[in-house]
């Protein structure tokens, strides 16, 4: 009975009732479109650094972790013999790194330079989607192979089929100079990684380094599903107690933080926009309580108690949010669920975008579950504005309040 | 006018409590406004400042192919006459001759690729304050055979002060350049690239490496005023052979961060504007009711011969009188914190901070104090007002006195 | 000559659904220095007449003429002007702006005609003086009782000398005292000032005193008589 009263008062004043319906339902949708943009942003960047770069967990000796030097390696057997029977680990590949100089007739500059099994490296990272020219590392030349990223091809100043000379050091401390022939140009849209990252054959590098057969520097793995991830990076640090088996997360806290405080920053945005709401949700109300003085002290006189005035009341304002915040809601789950599959495309920002490893394609993306609490934030903050208009009308004299 | 003035004055506190929440609701959209703009343009200045004061200058003289291709081959021969030219600029702060090359640096087994920067230790001092960050040996004279590196260079070759380095690298020409250098001092610079893979020695000693004799890559300007940018460059592109030479400003040199900067200050925009949004709502609710209640008055004020026009002027300054107000009092309440955190920054939670460091920031927040993003916030929230008038206009320019008057509406 | 005259003026409500005839055919004329009331029971149609001389509204067929000039054909920024120029109102409800004064709102409406300052200060106190409520000057509308209010909204007609003042049943909430010091002062302005006063009305009080009573009927004249 009171919330059908309730319901109805809603609607007696449709222009002033719009005013703050439309208040919430464009500044939710606002919210959410950004809280969306932000998410899927940076949900986008993790999943690139994870599939591009770091993968979902890396093995090292624990000293080459500090050292860096060459000689701390793994045995690749070793390890592949665990990871093989390990029902958790969905791909593997092992790579030998070291720092190098890459030199061309024009130019020269420091490169890290990653021996990878190409066929293993393809199951692990997505390097070889974003290839713009050439091939990966398959080739049938005499010479050995390397790929590039388009930016550094542009700052050697190299083609497909050029030559690049590398000049490193060997384990025992040796400078070496090998002539490598770009095989393929990749462009992925990171620019700090497409600045660093080189890719050659681990063969090749092995013989180069003197390394012995089967050793390698870093193994990197996928896990079947996020869930499981702790626990295989559990058991797999109790089976190889000398090396160290790190996360995504250890291995770039950055990631990770970011994640979390994007969450933050979300319900902050919202947060805001709601206070802003609340100082016209309230000025509504006390106008409305201002308009029914009559109304309510006979509504006092005729018996009703002051809880269910203020019953009346709040609900009348729960209502109103309501009403604005399902249409934000729904508004902002029609777009994100569109733009979240269509994807955003911000050209103009691409270059500013990928400086720090962001794509400049968003793909806006928000969980349920944050619909779910942002209207529960509505209804409270209704009950919150709700408050002031109701002292205002418990202060009304109901015997005055009709007499005029 | 003074009493149209008087009387918005008066009608705006016929309703108090509305009237205190609405200029609340103003109030807090502008403080939290002026913070995140303040925040946001802050730290895009300092990204900027860094950029220009650490690394490009605000103009840079260079071989006209230097900044597409940046290798020695590209590099300049110093004019005879520039030395002077640069003596007389009053506009200048000063200059810094640079010589910049990739090299492999490496002690035992341990190899890595870093920037060698051929400095004059005086001059670079002033750019970036290295003699301050020494943490271990002294910083570089003139005539030093000898290198500064970075901490985590240090800690990554395994060496220390008196330590020898192998530089190798491609010197002018392409000849093969090597060399073996003392490191002389350690520094720890907040910016992690400098740690990383800055190696830092006496010019001369630089050139003599690389095979440079009388040849830089670039000569950066660091000017008095910022502002005297485009002169300058004019300036000195009249002095130098063009052929040859260029004067680049630092917005061509900066590129990336600029446009980092313009992605970031969209999305920035964006947010401000979702909140401007919702309280131009509010303000659309209070103004509304301000001129319903008020029918019957303005229709009497019509009749007795008040022009609609004059009302509507009279309404409109009602508005921008309550924005107005709410924008100075967020400008009042938010002015001293700004103000305080100008002055004191704050810095980054040590979490977040190596993020920081990571995209080669100083880990602080850096609030601006330009008035420009201020003002512009009052500005803002009166066309908001005004916007949030119009529909409430219109309703004065339709109304039926007559009706109003009898009291049938 | 006469002030305003209607020339088988008419105004018809709802003409396509329920026509409501509330002015029919309409002709009379008011001199200068007139005080005349319109009289009849409610309904009768003489505030629509009262509009219609005050181009408050348009009239159906017929038209209306201040000074032969027909102000039936003014649009509504025009007729707006026009009744700022020519035409004083008296309400029901007194009507002051409650934020303005009682000199305020007389000064008000000389200052819409840009009368310079020292002729609305004089002239406002002038009126404030002869509407005996000068030592109100300052206070707000609602400082002041009903006789009162209505006194200051008779100078606030007055101040720009308009051509005529219609009066919207100006007595209707005052008590006798109130009513017989309203009706002194307004025809002693009426003698002073040669102002024309058109009433609308069906108190007695007004009626006794009015010089001319013109009484309607079902928006028809029945009567017309000069005292």
């Amino acid at each position: 009975m009171i919330a059908s009263l309730a319901w109805r008062n809603v609607w007696r004043n449709k222009t002033r009732s719009f005013a703050v319906i439309l208040a919430l339902t464009m500044g939710l949708f606002g919210a959410l479109l950004i809280a969306s943009m932000s998410n899927g942003m940076v949900d986008k960047w993790i999943k690139n650094a994870i599939e591009n770069e770091i993968s979902e967990v890396q093995i090292h000796q624990a000293q080459y972790l500090i050292m860096e030097e060459l000689g701390l390696t793994m045995g690749e057997k070793e390890l592949a013999s665990v990871l093989k029977k390990n029902t958790n680990v969905r791909s593997y590949t092992s790579r030998i790194r070291t720092e190098a100089m890459a030199m061309t007739a024009n130019n020269s500059t420091q490169v890290s330079l990653i021996g990878i099994d190409p066929e293993e490296e393809k199951k692990v990272t997505e390097v070889h989607q974003f290839m713009i020219d050439g091939q990966y590392l398959e080739t049938k030349s005499k010479f050995k192979p390397v790929i590039i990223s388009e930016r550094l091809a542009e700052k050697l100043k190299v083609r497909l089929k050029s030559k690049i000379i590398f000049t490193l050091a060997d384990k025992t401390g040796n400078m070496a100079y090998e002539n490598f022939k770009v095989n393929g140009i990749f462009d992925t849209n990171s620019t700090m990684f497409d600045d660093r990252n080189v890719f050659v054959r681990k063969s090749d590098l092995q013989k180069i380094l003197k390394l012995e057969d089967g050793q390698v520097h870093e193994v990197a793995l996928r896990v079947t599903s996020p869930e499981i991830l702790e626990s295989t990076v559990n058991v797999l640090q109790h089976t190889f107690p000398d090396f160290k088996i790190r996360d995504w997360k250890v291995i770039n806290p950055t990631l990770s933080m970011s994640g979390s405080m994007m969450t933050l920053f979300n319900y902050i945005l919202v947060g805001i926009v709601l206070i802003a709401l609340i100082f016209g949700i309230i000025n509504t109300m006390l106008m409305v309580i201002l308009e029914r003085t009559k109304e309510i002290g006979m509504l006092r006189s005729l018996g009703m108690s002051k809880r269910k005035i203020a019953k009346m009341i709040t609900l009348e304002t729960i209502f109103l949010c309501l009403v604005g915040g399902v249409m934000g809601n729904l508004l902002a789950l029609g777009a994100i669920e569109y733009f979240g599959s269509a994807g955003m495309h911000f050209e103009s920002f691409k270059e500013g975008m990928e400086q720090f490893g962001m794509s400049a394609h968003i793909y806006p993306k928000l969980d349920y579950s944050f619909y779910a609490i942002i209207t529960l934030m509505v209804v409270f903050t209704a009950v919150l504005s709700s408050i002031f208009p109701i002292i205002r009308a418990f202060k009304l004299n109901p015997a005055l309040a009709i007499r005029d | 006018m003074k009493r149209k003035i008087i009387l918005a004055w008066r009608n705006l506190w016929r309703n108090k409590k509305r009237t205190y929440i609405t200029l609340a609701s103003v109030t807090f959209a502008v403080v939290i406004a002026t913070m995140m703009r303040g925040l946001q343009l802050g730290t895009y200045d300092k990204m900027l400042d860094d950029a220009i004061t650490s690394t490009t200058g605000h103009v840079a003289l260079m071989d006209k192919l230097y900044w597409d291709d940046k290798t020695l081959l590209n590099s300049m021969e110093f004019p005879p006459n520039l030395e002077e030219v640069l003596r007389a600029d009053p506009n200048l702060d000063f200059w810094v001759p640079q010589l910049f090359s990739g090299a492999l640096v490496s002690s035992g087994q341990h190899t890595r690729g870093v920037l060698v920067q051929g400095v004059d230790p005086q001059v670079q001092d002033r750019q970036i304050n290295l003699s301050e960050k020494i943490i271990e040996g002294s910083y570089l004279s003139d005539e030093d055979e000898a290198v500064l590196i970075g901490k985590e260079l240090s800690l990554f070759l395994r060496i220390g002060v008196g330590d020898t380095i192998v530089l190798l690298g491609q010197g002018y020409m392409g000849v093969t350049a090597a060399a073996k250098y003392p490191i002389k001092g350690i520094y720890d610079h907040p910016m992690a690239e400098f740690n990383k893979r800055l190696v830092f020695l006496p010019l001369a000693t630089a050139q003599y490496l690389f095979f440079m004799e009388g040849r830089l890559t670039n000569v950066n300007l660091v000017l008095k005023d910022n502002e005297e940018v485009s002169n300058t460059q004019t300036y000195y592109q009249s002095k130098m052979d063009t052929t040859l030479l260029e004067a680049r400003g630092w917005r061509t040199m900066n590129k990336e961060i600029l446009s980092g900067i313009e992605s970031d200050n969209f999305f920035g925009k964006i947010m401000i504007g979702i909140l401007y949004m919702v309280i131009g709502f509010g303000l659309f609710g209070t103004i509304l009711m301000m001129t319903m209640e008020r029918k019957k008055e303005f229709s009497i004020m019509i009749a007795i011969g008040m022009r609609r026009t004059k009302l509507l002027t009279q309404v409109i300054l009602e508005s921008i009188m309550i924005a107005g107000i709410g924008a100075l009092a967020g400008l009042i309440i938010s002015f001293p914190a700004v103000y305080f955190y100008y002055l004191n920054p704050i810095p980054v939670p040590e979490e977040s901070a190596d993020m920081y460091r990571q995209m080669n920031m100083e880990p602080i927040l850096q609030i601006s104090i330009k008035p420009g993003y201020m003002v512009l916030q009052f500005a803002v929230v009166l066309c908001v007002s005004i916007v949030a008038s119009v529909i409430p206009l219109n309703n004065i320019m339709k109304f039926n006195i007559v009706d109003i008057i009898r009291g049938r509406q | 000559m006469s002030v305003i005259q209607t020339a088988n003026v008419s105004k018809v409500y709802n003409p396509d659904t329920v026509p409501v005839h509330a002015v029919n055919d309409i002709t009379l004329s008011f001199e200068k220095g007139e005080f005349s009331a319109i009289v009849g029971p409610s309904g009768c149609g003489k505030t629509t007449y009262l509009n219609l001389l005050g181009g408050l509204e348009t009239p159906t067929t017929g038209s209306v003429s201040v000074e032969g000039e027909d102000i039936s054909k003014l649009t509504g920024t025009e007729l707006t002007d026009f009744r700022l120029h020519n035409i004083g109102f008296v309400f029901q409800a007194y009507n002051l702006i409650p934020v303005m004064s009682a000199y305020e709102n007389v000064a008000f409406i000389m200052e819409l005609q840009e009368f310079p300052q020292k002729t609305v200060e004089e002239r406002v106190m002038e009126l404030l003086e002869a509407m005996e409520i000068a030592d109100k000057a300052h206070q707000r509308p609602n400082q002041l009782s009903g006789g009162q209010q209505q006194r200051v909204a008779v100078a606030r007609a007055l101040a720009s000398r308009p051509k005529f003042i219609l009066a919207d049943e100006p007595t209707a909430n005052l008590d006798s005292k109130a009513t017989n010091n309203l009706l002194d002062l307004m025809l002693k302005m009426n003698e002073k000032e040669e102002t024309t006063f058109i009433f609308s009305t069906h108190d007695d009080r007004v009626m006794s005193r009015a010089k001319r009573l013109i009484k309607l009927d079902d928006g028809k004249v029945l009567a017309d008589e000069t005292k």
